[in-house]
């Protein structure tokens, strides 16, 4: 995946945040009805998504914020991105 | 007929065996077609794959705001939820039809009126209803029989209406219980009585004095697991309940029902506890999965 890759959420997808014990957040697809839980750290970068952003703006925020990122950090990011999209949760352009 | 079903005055000239006493806080009408069966176009909106084991097939089809159920063996009910009424095919075995009618076509009634349908049976422990949740052949009905036994009484079958304003109540559904033939024992549980037999199930109805109909506060909801160890109740935090709670919602496939129906399941699992119920393989072994339960409810 490109870092000029431009990611926006799909918005035919409800996400909601889950109050309690074990945290997280749900995104459920108006269309399909397929029901995806995020943990912390995908709900916030979920969050990140409430505008496009590129990959490479989504990495460098990682990397201000989260303290020991691991070398597979970037990997990971676009694994996590690319499953996004797979799920059709997300809209990629670029 | 009078009586009331999922907080239903059900009103027609169909006679029911399964209704409860109370005063219902809307009606339902329940008729007999008595003209040609409907002949919908365009592909269904859901269907349920052949019968396995006694299950039943069907498709469902959607005219505007009206549905057409066609159950393999049945015949069609249609269902119109905004007036609300269902017509149903004309009887040839009026148990089994009524057994239907309390199905698909009474939820997408109870839907479109705003109450979330669960796929689970519930029962009353000291004043609060306790939802036993799980797919077909989980055990469901076997766990609430085994609960009527233990004295508690039976609030639903398969199928739960759940309302979620301003606190989340269970409203009571049809007054039976049906038992496969090696699950009934012979000897129906107190307060029961059996009202028919065929090779896939014993059909048993509740005593009058147990068929109140008003709503009752949901105390708690288990998902059943079969287990080969003792019973367990184990708490179960949100983020691994709701999905499989998201599998026994019945949702239409529209994008209306569905945001509605998460905020609802949201709620309800915001509002209750949730458990992990490990229910030991064995008819003999339920009434310690039944006391587990009873004992986490405090």
């Amino acid at each position: 995946m490109k870092a000029g890759t431009r990611v926006r959420r799909n918005p035919r997808v409800v996400f909601r945040e889950l109050s309690g014990d074990g945290g997280g957040a749900v995104l459920v697809h108006l269309d399909t009805g397929a029901y995806h839980g995020l943990n912390a750290v995908g709900m916030v970068l979920w969050e990140l998504l409430a505008e496009a952003r590129t990959v490479a703006e989504l990495e460098a925020w990682l990397a201000e914020r989260v303290t020991d990122v691991p070398d597979t950090a970037g990997a990971d990011l676009a694994a996590f991105v690319a499953d996004l999209h797979a799920r059709d949760l997300v809209r990629l352009d670029g | 007929m009078d009586g009331v079903c999922f907080g239903y005055r059900v009103r027609g000239p169909v006679q029911l065996r399964y209704l409860r006493t109370g005063p219902g806080d809307s009606e339902l009408a329940v008729c007999e077609r008595d003209g040609p069966d409907p002949s919908p176009a365009g592909a269904p909106v859901a269907s349920w794959p052949a019968a396995q084991r006694g299950g039943l097939a069907g498709r469902l089809h959607r005219d505007g705001q009206r549905f057409h159920l066609w159950v393999d063996g049945g015949g069609w009910f249609d269902v119109e939820p905004c007036r609300p009424r269902i017509t149903v095919p004309a009887a040839t075995d009026a148990l089994r039809r009524e057994e239907r009618l309390w199905g698909v076509p009474a939820l997408l009634c109870f839907s479109a009126r705003g109450d979330l349908p669960l796929h689970a049976a519930a029962v009353e422990v000291d004043g609060g209803a306790v939802l036993l949740a799980g797919p077909s052949r989980a055990g469901k009905t076997s766990l609430a029989a085994a609960f009527v036994r233990a004295g508690r009484r039976l609030l639903t079958e398969d199928l739960s209406c759940c309302r979620m304003a301003p606190e989340p109540e269970l409203v009571p559904g049809p007054a039976m219980l049906r038992l496969r033939p090696d699950a009934y024992g012979g000897v129906p549980p107190d307060g029961m009585v059996v009202v028919g037999r065929d090779d896939e199930r014993v059909h048993l109805a509740l005593a009058d004095s147990d068929r109140a109909g008003c709503p009752v506060p949901i105390r708690g909801l288990a998902v059943l697991r079969s287990s080969r160890d003792t019973p367990a109740a184990v708490p179960l935090a949100a983020p691994t309940a709701l999905p499989e709670l998201w599998a026994l919602t019945f949702v239409l496939p529209d994008p209306a029902s569905r945001a509605q129906r998460l905020e609802q399941l949201l709620a309800l699992v915001d509002a209750v506890p949730v458990w992990d119920l490990h229910v030991p393989r064995g008819l003999h072994r339920l009434p310690a999965a039944v006391t587990t339960l009873t004992g986490v409810l405090g």
